[in-house]
């Protein structure tokens, strides 16, 4: 679980910081397809390292269960929200005056 | 010294003495070839294949396979292989193949990069090859520099390359700087006449240029007697390489950075195996563990990532028409605060327009007329216009108001005229007429209106009023017009005696045209953006002080309060002096280009990082001078070319703009991806350091470090770097050089990412092993 929650922080983050000010939303989520591309094909390489049994052995994983699974991918999304939050807070010039 | 050179003649056997001691007919004997028609282009083909491309070879290129070789050298990854393979060895064999196989696909991913790269510049170096002007066949025709052969017969004209060792066989105040090849700056006088001494130096045969120095004054003509490596340069090209591969300031303090961060990391691994074996974990696996997080948490990668990254948006600068040639332009492209820019041709068209007519509103026809008819300029057949640049202003602004030179040529044909020269400042011509003959003139407004005596208002013919005409013209040029005057006389018959006494004189005064050479529609916009990203962009012009201003105002370079000055006054000043008002200076008028060298230092002492433009040789050492030096594509000179680091293929001032803003670009998304591993990394380490200390066990597995190393890390890093620019990179002021790449809080976001991901991966572990749970 924890390499699973690891690499989906990586991804939750990497969508964050492609502003350094602005919200990403105000740029448009969707504005650099390759990246979203990237992205999805990471989470899915991750679902294949987690699922397929030959790379279970290799990687040392085992499957999740459907919980644990739903859990690793949406609670990482913390790093997005509180990177979010910083820009906001870079914008409001409460932080990083220099 | 070697005086006797290979023979390039077809008969090898004779013995030429040096070159420079023959007489030009004996060059041309021995080369083969003829002061005429040069070579042949079936010779020239034969040439080449024989005596190979004219081109300096350079220190040994690094080959594919050394480059895919170089990816596994790194002293980590190198333990990191070596303790996989004891790992297979002593017990698991499985695990050691799925970390070489990670190891190597991480290589692969990194050699197909950097040949990316490598191969992005070395197309960019082929666009900057510089060319060559050939006599082949009889015809001048330009060549690539690497196509010469022996023999070829080159022309020379001030501000080229010289591409070759010449014989030079023609020359008219032919001079050449050969600071590259004896260190002697001052420019040689060249001749054609044959020396004496064989064992001259270099730098006293007066009648040979050489590769690698540059024609700076005059022109001439040179036989090829020597081409690539068989030049005086190709001989000393081993010591010349030893320039080494220039780093950017960015992959230098990167460098520095990453040497440092190595230790701390090396630091922590030894932590984490110390811990590890602590607390009874298998040797071997600790062992792994810590050496996967070295190789993880160390940003080896980061220079050769930066090299990437600018290579490439260099390539895609081409496609802006700006063309890099120094790598590290890129970067600091976003540092610039001044862009001082030429104005003909940069800020405007380089094309003359009319833009006011001044003539009373019954005169106006006639006025057209004359325009037309008194212009020895014409629209070609493939609607190209031919002539003078005010002539062809005027005749396309008679025109645009519906009367065509064609036509009224047929109507009123020319019988006879009085050409332009300077003294007069007027041309005249006579054309016949429903009354007789009608003779129009245009000139100088002084000239012309002296000569008039009455002209036409309100449809009569009246008393002429000078003053309010002059009065007019001096308005016009204060708005930077160039201005032109027209009147008419009527003959009964084309005088028989054209004389200017005679004939432009007791004449009917018409109108006045100005014209200038309108900005460039997209230049004000650019001018904007440059404001607005903190960056002043600067006029330097040889032109008249009201035409610079005038231009400069309608951009918006010259804002309110703010000034000029022209290179007369700027020389009276001391440089202390100019240096202390340098920065409220917007425009230079009639400057000379050497002092533009100046304008560059005074800017520099005052701490500002200065891009300049430039074409000519004259302008070259202000290029060299400027962090950022800007040469034109189009009308630029070899030697402005190779003093730059960069080339404006369409000799636009919005280039650099444009330029500057992807060069903000594309340093943004270093730093973005520098925030994304170094948070990453931040995290992973956090999380494997951290665990131990709350009663876990090891939370990754060796193989899965190195998986989020390369996937995690490497698929999303990559596509960061296809980031477009955000909303605000021309807002902001330019980034100070000296900066730290961790600036703006990127450290401080490291740190707190880094925890974050940590803590949210211990909580997940220890309420995993709370429950029971065996992931």
């Amino acid at each position: 679980m924890v390499f699973t929650v690891l690499t989906l922080c990586q991804l939750y983050h990497v969508l964050a910081i492609r502003t350094e000010r602005e919200s990403v939303f105000a740029i448009g989520f969707a504005s650099n397809v390759p990246l979203l591309g990237a992205v999805l094909a990471t989470y899915l390489l991750q679902l294949a390292v987690i699922y397929v049994p030959a790379l279970n052995l290799v990687f040392k994983t085992e499957p999740l269960d459907l919980d644990e699974l739903l859990f690793c991918t949406f609670a990482p999304s913390i790093v997005f929200f509180a990177v979010e939050f910083e820009k906001w807070m870079v914008r409001r010039r409460w932080i990083y005056l220099d | 010294m070697k005086n006797a050179r290979p023979v390039p003649a077809p008969e090898p056997s004779q013995i030429v003495p040096a070159w420079h001691c023959m007489t030009v007919a004996e060059v041309i004997g021995a080369a083969g070839t003829s002061l005429e028609k040069g070579l042949t282009a079936a010779e020239a083909a034969a040439r080449l294949a024989s005596h190979g491309p004219n081109e300096i070879r350079e220190a040994k290129r690094r080959g594919a396979w050394r480059m895919l070789l170089d990816q596994f050298t790194d002293f980590m990854i190198i333990v990191l292989i070596v303790a996989a393979v004891i790992a297979g060895a002593i017990g698991e064999p499985q695990d050691a193949i799925a970390i070489l196989a990670i190891v190597v696909l991480n290589g692969i991913v990194g050699f197909v990069q950097e040949y990316r790269a490598e191969r992005a510049m070395a197309a960019l170096k082929q666009l900057s090859a510089t060319s060559a002007k050939v006599v082949r066949g009889g015809a001048v025709c330009v060549i690539p520099a690497a196509g010469l052969v022996p023999g070829d017969l080159v022309v020379l004209e001030a501000g080229d390359a010289v591409p070759a060792d010449l014989r030079i066989v023609e020359a008219a105040a032919l001079k050449a700087e050969e600071a590259a090849l004896t260190g002697e700056s001052v420019p040689v006088e060249k001749g054609v006449a044959a020396l004496a001494d064989p064992g001259l130096p270099v730098g006293d045969r007066r009648n040979m240029a050489y590769k690698g120095t540059v024609a700076t004054y005059g022109r001439g003509r040179g036989i090829v007697v020597a081409t690539g490596m068989q030049t005086e340069l190709g001989g000393i090209a081993a010591l010349l390489s030893a320039e080494g591969e220039a780093h950017t300031p960015l992959q230098r303090r990167l460098k520095r950075f990453g040497r440092s961060l190595a230790l701390a990391a090396l630091a922590i691994c030894a932590l984490v195996f110390a811990f590890g074996v602590l607390r009874g974990e298998p040797l071997m696996l600790m062992f792994l563990t810590a050496v996967s997080l070295a190789v993880a948490a160390i940003p080896e990668a980061l220079p050769a990532v930066v090299t990437i990254s600018l290579a490439l948006g260099a390539y895609k600068l081409v496609r802006k028409n700006a063309l890099i040639r120094r790598l590290p332009a890129v970067e600091t492209l976003g540092s610039v605060t001044y862009i001082c820019s030429d104005k003909t041709g940069t800020l405007t068209q380089n094309r003359m327009r009319v833009e006011a007519l001044h003539a009373d509103a019954e005169a106006r026809p006639l006025l057209l007329r004359a325009m037309a008819l008194n212009n020895d300029a014409r629209i070609a057949h493939d609607g190209g216009e031919i002539g003078d640049p005010t002539e062809v202003a005027l005749l396309l602004a008679a025109g645009e108001h519906g009367v065509l030179k064609a036509a009224v040529e047929a109507e009123h044909p020319r019988l006879a005229e009085l050409p332009f020269d300077s003294d007069r400042k007027c041309m005249t011509t006579f054309h016949a007429d429903a009354e007789g003959v009608i003779a129009f003139t245009k000139g100088a407004p002084e000239r012309v209106v002296e000569q008039c005596r009455e002209m036409l208002a309100r449809g009569a013919q009246v008393p002429v009023a000078a003053a309010p005409i002059l009065a007019e013209a001096e308005r016009m040029a204060a708005d930077g017009l160039r201005v032109i005057a027209f009147a008419f006389r009527r003959w009964p018959a084309a005088p028989s005696v054209l004389s200017a006494e005679e004939v432009e004189t007791r004449l009917v005064f018409l109108g006045l045209a100005g014209m200038m050479d309108p900005p460039r529609p997209e230049a004000a916009e650019a001018v904007a953006l440059c404001k607005s990203a903190g960056i002043t962009p600067v006029m330097v012009t040889g032109d008249h002080p009201a035409t610079a201003r005038a231009i400069a105002a309608r951009l918006g370079i010259l804002a309110e309060g703010a000034r000029s000055i022209t290179g007369p006054e700027m020389a009276r000043l001391a440089r202390d002096e100019f240096a202390a008002q340098v920065r409220d200076i917007r425009v230079y008028a009639r400057v000379d280009p050497a002092q533009k060298i100046a304008i560059v230092e005074a800017l520099q002492s005052r701490g500002e990082f200065v891009a300049m433009t430039g074409d000519g040789v004259n302008d070259a050492p202000a290029i060299k001078r400027a962090e950022i030096g800007i040469a034109m594509g189009k009308t630029g000179t070899d030697v402005a070319r190779e003093a730059s680091s960069m080339v404006l293929l369409d000799d636009n001032f919005a280039t650099i703009v444009a330029a500057v803003r992807e060069g903000r670009r594309i340093y943004d998304n270093i730093r973005k991806f520098i925030r994304f591993v170094m948070g990453g990394n931040a995290g992973e380490i956090a999380t494997i350091l951290c665990a131990p200390l709350f009663m876990l066990p090891l939370p990754l597995a060796p193989i899965q470090i190195l998986w989020i190393n390369l996937v995690t890390d490497g698929l999303p890093g990559l596509a960061l770097a296809g980031e477009r620019a955000e909303p605000g990179v021309m807002r902001r002021p330019p980034r100070s050089p000296s900066e730290s790449v961790f600036a703006h809080g990127m450290w401080q976001h490291i740190v707190w990412v880094g925890l974050l991901i940590g803590a949210l991966c211990i909580a997940v572990q220890a309420w995993a092993y709370g429950t029971g749970s065996p992931r």
